[in-house]
C-alpha cells in the first residue's frame, strides 16, 4: 500500500488557542479518509497546515514520500495537493466555467508565447480543457448556468463548482471541507456519488464532514479530531461506536 | 555654521507646511481608512481664493485666511457629500484612491478655469525683510507659518482630547464597525474629517503662498510632499504626520543645498520608496493600524464578456472603422489625435492586463512610458541607433526595469502598492528634471526624428497613424489570446482572492510580475512611438499627472476587457480636439468623468457594449436565507 499523504506531530497554535497539537495522519493511496470532530476542533486548521495557508509551527508533512512542509501554498498545489475551503471562494469577475478552469492551471502545458498567439496546442489544450470543465459541471447539474457570474450562484451551488474547480486540476489529492454543509438530501446523494466516482478514478480523498451518514456511506477509514488532537482512528463502525467519539460531541453540545 | 542653520530652518518651515498637509490627510484616514489625494488641491484653492480676497479685493489678512479656509471647507464638504459618501462600502481602497485622484484632476481644471494658467505670488504677510536672529536670517512668513502650525495642532489635539467630535472620530479609526454600533454615523464623520481637512490644507495654502509659486497644478505637488510626510511619518499617526512633515522638508533642504537642487526630489522619492517597501509603518512605527481596510482593488468585480457573434461583430466594425478612418478625416486635423490615442490605447492595454485583470493598482504607469520614449529618443539622436534597434533596446530597458520594480513592490497590496507605484513614478519625473545634461530637463528634447525602417521613413499623421495602429492591433491580438487563456484566468484569479489562488498552485508573485513586464513593454512601446511622432518630449508629457489621466481613461473605458482602453483612450482624446470649446475645459470633464464613472458605472463604456452573463434566479435567491456554515 501507497502511503499518499502522511502527517507526523503537526502542530500550530494561535495566541494561547492551540488549534492543532501533534497531529499524525496517514492516508493510503485511492482511500477515502474522513475526518471528523466537533467545531473548534482544528479540522479546517489543520487542512490549512498540509497546504501551507498556516505555517505549522512544528511537525512535518510528506505528499507521496515528499517532504511538503516549508513548500509554498501554490508549489503544494502544484504537486498535486488540492483543497476547497469551508466556505466557498468562488472567484468574483469569473463566469462558473472560467472558475472551473482556472482549477486546470496546474495542468496547463501551453507556454505563454503559444497562449499569446494561440498556437495550435494551446487552442487545442484549451478547447479540451473547457469540453472536460463543462462535462464536469454537467456531472454536479451545472451546466446550465456555465457562462453565468459564479457569484450568482446559491451558496450550494458554490461548493459544487469549487468541487468541480478542485477536480479539474487532476488532484493526486483532494482534501475537502464540509463539502455537504448546507445541502439537501438529494444533493448529498449526488455529492457522494461524485466522491466515489473520483475516489474510483484514483484519487485519494481525505474529507472534513459532519454528515455522518455520508461519512459511514464512504470513508475508507475515520480520524476524530477534538482540542487539536486526534482522539480515534479508524473504521467507520469502529470510530462511530467509540465512547471517546460520543464524549467529543457531547461535549461540545453542553 | 550659519548656513547650516539657515538651511535648517528653511527646511523646518517647508517641513511645518507638509505638516499641516499630512495632518488632513491623516484626520481623513483616521476616520474613512481612505487616503485623500485630493488635499493638495484643496491647499491650492485656499492660496488662490486667499490670493483673490486679500491681494485682489484687498481684505486684512486674517479675515481672508478665515474666509478662505472656510469656503474650501464648504466645497470639502460638497465634494465629500456626493462623491466619496456614496463611495464608501462601494468601492475598495483602490478604487477610491483613484476618485480622490478624479477630486484632484477635476479642482485642479476648476482652478485652470477660474485662475489661469499663470502663477500666482502672494505678497508676505508681514513685509519682506527677513528678521535677523543671531545672525541667522528666517524670512518673516516662517513665523506665520510656525505659528499656524502651532495653533492648528493645539486646536486638534484639544478636540480629539476633548469633544465628542474627536472621540467619535477616534472611535472610527480604531473599529468603524463597534463605532457604527454605538450609533456613529461614520459616513457623517468622513463628511467633517474632510472640511476640517479642506481647511487645514487652505490654511497652510494660503501661508506658505508667500514663499513658493502656486499655479493650478502645484495641488498635486502639495499632495505628493503630503503623502510623502505620512508615509514617512506612519500612515493613520497625527505624531507621525507633523515628525515625517518635519522630516521631509530637512532633508529636501539638506538635499537642495549641499547636493543639487535637481536631484533633491529625487532623493526624497528614493527615501519615500525604502520606507513604503521596507518599513510600512513609518521610520517611526508610528502607523496606527486598521484593521478594515479592504485590500482588494475592486469588491465588486462584474462580469464582461465579449465573446460570441456581438464580439465578432464589434471587432469587425472596430477593425474597418480604424482602418478607413484617416481617409476619411485626412481634412479634419483629427487624424493627428488619433495617432495620439491610438499611443494611449497601447499603454493602457498593459495597465489593463496589470488593473484589470491582475488586479494591482498602479499611478506610475507613465514613468514607463517615460523611460520607453527618452530611451528611445536618446539611442537614435545622441547613439546613432536606427529607430527600430533603439526602440528595441527601449523596449528591453524597460522591461528589466518593470520587472525590478514588480520585485520591489511585489509584496504590497492595496494602498500601499499604489502609493509605492506613484512614488516609482514620481522618482522617474524628478529623474527627467535632474538630468537635464542628458534629457534637456524641464524644457525637454526636441528634433526627434520620425520612425523610419530602412529607407521607408513614417512622415506625415496618416503614417504615423497606420504605424502606431498597426502596432496597436498586433499587441491587442496577443493580449486578447492571452487573456482569454489560463494566463488571463490566472491573473483574474490572483485579483479576486489571492489565497484561492494560490491554493489552486498559481505562483502569485510570479504571475503579478509577468503582468508588470507586459504592463511596462507596452507603455514603452506607446513612448516610443509617442517620441517618433511627436518629435519632441519633455517630462510633463510623461509624468504622473500623465499617470493619473492614463488611469482615468482605463476607468472610464472600462477594465478588464481590453476593450475599454480603446473606448477609453479615444474618446477622451478626441472629446475636447472634436469639441473645441470643450478644450478649456478637458481637465474639469476627465476629474468629472472618472469619478462618476466610478461611482455609476463600473464596467466603464466597455460595460454599456459588453455582453453580461444573465442571472436568472437573483430574485429568488434574494429570498432565501443564507444556508448555514
Ligand atoms: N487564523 C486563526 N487565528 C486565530 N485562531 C484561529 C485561526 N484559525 C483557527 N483558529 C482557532 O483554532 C481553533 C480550531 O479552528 P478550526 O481549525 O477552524 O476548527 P474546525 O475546522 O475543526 O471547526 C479554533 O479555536 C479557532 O478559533
Ligand atoms: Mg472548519
Amino acid at each position: 500500500m501507497t502511503v499518499a499523504l502522511e502527517a507526523k506531530g503537526l502542530a500550530r497554535s494561535f495566541g494561547g488557542i492551540r488549534a492543532v497539537r501533534g497531529v499524525d495522519l496517514r492516508v493510503p493511496e485511492g482511500s477515502i479518509t474522513a475526518i471528523i470532530g466537533p467545531n473548534g476542533a482544528g479540522k479546517t486548521t489543520l487542512f490549512n497546515l498540509l497546504t501551507a495557508l498556516v505555517p505549522p509551527d512544528s511537525g512535518t508533512a510528506e505528499l507521496f514520500g515528499e517532504p511538503i512542509v516549508g513548500l509554498d501554498a501554490a508549489a503544494i498545489a502544484r504537486r498535486g495537493l488540492v483543497r476547497t475551503f469551508q466556505t466557498a471562494r468562488v472567484l468574483p469577475g469569473l463566469t462558473t466555467l472560467e472558475n472551473a478552469l482556472v482549477g486546470a492551471h496546474r495542468r496547463v502545458r501551453s507556454s505563454l508565447a503559444a497562449q499569446a498567439v494561440r498556437l495550435g496546442r494551446a487552442s487545442g489544450e484549451e478547447r479540451a480543457l473547457a469540453r472536460e470543465a463543462r462535462t464536469l459541471l454537467e456531472t454536479v447539474g451545472l451546466a446550465s448556468r456555465a457562462d453565468d457570474a459564479a457569484t450568482d450562484l446559491p451558496a450550494g451551488s458554490q461548493k459544487l463548482l469549487e468541487l468541480v474547480r478542485a477536480l479539474m486540476a487532476a488532484p493526486r489529492v483532494l482534501l475537502l471541507d464540509e463539502p455537504a454543509a448546507g445541502s439537501n438530501d438529494a444533493e448529498v446523494r449526488e455529492l457522494a456519488a461524485v466522491l466515489r466516482a473520483t475516489r474510483d478514478a484514483g484519487i485519494t480523498l481525505v474529507v472534513v464532514e459532519h454528515n455522518m451518514s455520508l461519512v459511514m456511506d464512504l470513508a475508507d477509514q475515520v480520524v476524530c479530531l477534538d482540542l487539536g488532537a486526534v482522539i480515534c482512528a479508524g473504521p467507520p463502525a469502529a470510530v462511530q461506536a467509540d465512547r471517546r467519539v460520543i464524549d467529543a460531541y457531547l461535549g461540545q453540545a453542553t | 555654521m550659519q548656513q547650516a542653520i539657515e538651511i535648517l530652518v528653511g527646511g523646518l518651515l517647508s517641513g511645518a507646511i507638509y505638516a499641516l498637509v499630512a495632518l488632513g490627510l491623516t484626520l481623513v484616514y483616521r476616520v474613512a481608512g481612505i487616503l485623500n489625494l485630493a488635499q493638495g488641491a484643496f491647499v491650492v484653492l485656499g492660496a488662490l481664493a486667499f490670493y483673490s480676497l486679500e491681494t485682489s479685493a484687498g481684505w486684512p489678512i486674517v479675515p481672508a485666511l478665515v474666509a478662505a479656509a472656510a469656503g474650501v471647507a464648504v466645497v470639502a464638504v460638497v465634494v465629500a457629500l456626493v462623491a466619496v459618501r456614496p463611495a464608501l462600502g462601494r468601492l475598495s481602497i483602490g478604487g477610491i484612491l483613484i476618485l480622490t485622484a478624479g477630486i484632484l484632476t477635476f479642482f485642479q481644471g476648476v482652478a485652470l478655469v477660474i485662475w489661469g494658467s499663470n502663477p500666482y505670488a502672494i505678497p508676505a504677510f508681514s513685509g519682506e525683510a527677513p528678521i535677523v536672529v543671531l545672525g541667522v536670517h528666517v524670512p518673516t512668513q516662517g513665523v506665520w507659518i510656525v505659528a499656524a502650525l502651532a495653533v492648528t495642532d493645539l486646536a486638534l489635539a484639544l478636540v480629539l482630547a476633548r469633544t465628542t467630535f474627536g472621540k467619535a472620530l477616534r472611535a472610527c479609526g480604531e473599529n468603524p464597525v463597534a463605532a457604527s454600533l454605538m450609533g456613529i454615523d461614520v459616513a457623517r464623520m468622513t463628511v467633517l474629517a474632510f472640511a476640517v481637512a479642506a481647511a487645514l490644507g487652505a490654511l497652510a495654502g494660503a501661508i506658505v503662498g508667500p514663499l513658493t509659486a502656486l499655479a493650478f497644478d502645484t495641488g498635486s505637488f502639495f499632495t505628493n510632499a503630503g503623502f510623502i510626510a505620512v508615509a514617512l511619518g506612519g500612515i493613520g499617526s497625527f505624531l507621525g504626520a507633523i515628525a515625517g512633515g518635519l522630516l521631509l522638508g530637512v532633508a529636501e533642504q539638506i538635499a537642495a543645498g549641499y547636493v543639487s537642487s535637481l536631484f533633491s526630489p529625487t532623493l526624497a522619492f528614493v527615501i519615500l520608496l525604502a520606507v513604503l517597501v521596507l518599513r510600512p509603518d513609518g521610520v517611526l512605527g508610528a502607523r496606527a493600524r486598521r484593521i478594515d481596510v479592504p485590500q482588494a482593488f475592486e469588491r465588486a468585480t462584474p462580469v464582461l464578456r465579449f465573446g460570441g457573434r456581438g464580439g465578432a461583430a464589434i471587432f469587425a466594425v472596430l477593425a474597418v472603422l480604424v482602418g478607413v478612418a484617416p481617409l476619411v478625416l485626412e481634412r479634419t486635423g483629427l487624424v493627428a489625435s488619433l495617432v495620439i490615442a491610438g499611443v494611449f490605447v497601447l499603454a493602457l492595454l498593459g495597465l489593463d492586463v496589470l488593473m484589470g485583470y491582475a488586479g494591482q493598482v498602479s499611478l506610475g504607469h507613465a514613468a514607463f512610458m517615460a523611460i520607453g520614449a527618452y530611451a528611445t529618443a536618446l539611442l537614435v539622436m545622441r547613439a546613432g541607433l536606427p529607430p527600430l534597434v533603439a526602440t528595441a533596446a527601449a523596449l528591453v530597458l524597460t522591461l528589466v526595469v518593470g520587472a525590478a520594480v514588480s520585485g520591489v513592490v511585489a509584496r504590497l497590496r492595496g494602498l500601499y502598492l499604489a502609493l509605492a507605484t506613484l512614488a516609482f513614478g514620481l522618482l522617474v519625473d524628478s529623474v527627467l528634471v535632474g538630468a537635464a545634461d542628458q534629457t534637456g530637463g524641464p524644457s525637454g528634447l526636441t528634433g526627434i526624428p520620425s520612425f523610419s525602417l530602412g529607407a521607408l521613413s513614417v512622415h506625415g499623421d496618416v503614417a504615423s497613424y497606420y504605424l502606431v495602429w498597426i502596432v496597436v492591433a498586433v499587441v491587442g491580438v496577443l493580449l486578447v489570446d492571452l487573456a482569454r487563456s489560463d494566463f488571463g484566468r490566472a491573473l483574474q484569479a490572483i485579483r479576486a482572492d489571492q489565497t484561492a489562488a494560490r491554493a489552486l498552485g498559481i505562483p502569485v508573485a510570479r504571475y503579478k510580475t509577468y503582468a508588470f513586464v507586459i504592463a511596462a513593454g507596452c507603455a514603452s512601446l506607446a513612448g516610443s512611438l509617442y517620441a517618433f511622432d511627436f518629435h519632441y518630449l519633455a517630462p510633463d508629457l510623461v509624468s504622473t499627472p500623465r499617470s493619473l489621466e492614463l488611469v482615468t481613461m482605463l476607468v472610464v473605458g472600462g477594465q478588464g476587457t481590453l476593450v475599454g482602453p480603446l473606448l477609453g483612450a479615444v474618446v477622451l482624446t478626441l472629446l475636447p480636439a472634436v469639441v473645441q470649446p470643450l478644450a478649456a475645459y478637458k481637465t474639469v470633464v476627465e476629474g468629472a468623468l472618472l469619478v462618476a464613472v466610478l461611482l455609476y458605472l463600473p464596467g466603464g463604456l466597455a460595460g454599456i457594449l459588453a455582453w453580461r452573463p444573465r442571472s436568472r434566479r437573483r430574485g429568488a435567491l434574494a429570498a432565501t436565507p443564507a444556508a448555514p456554515r
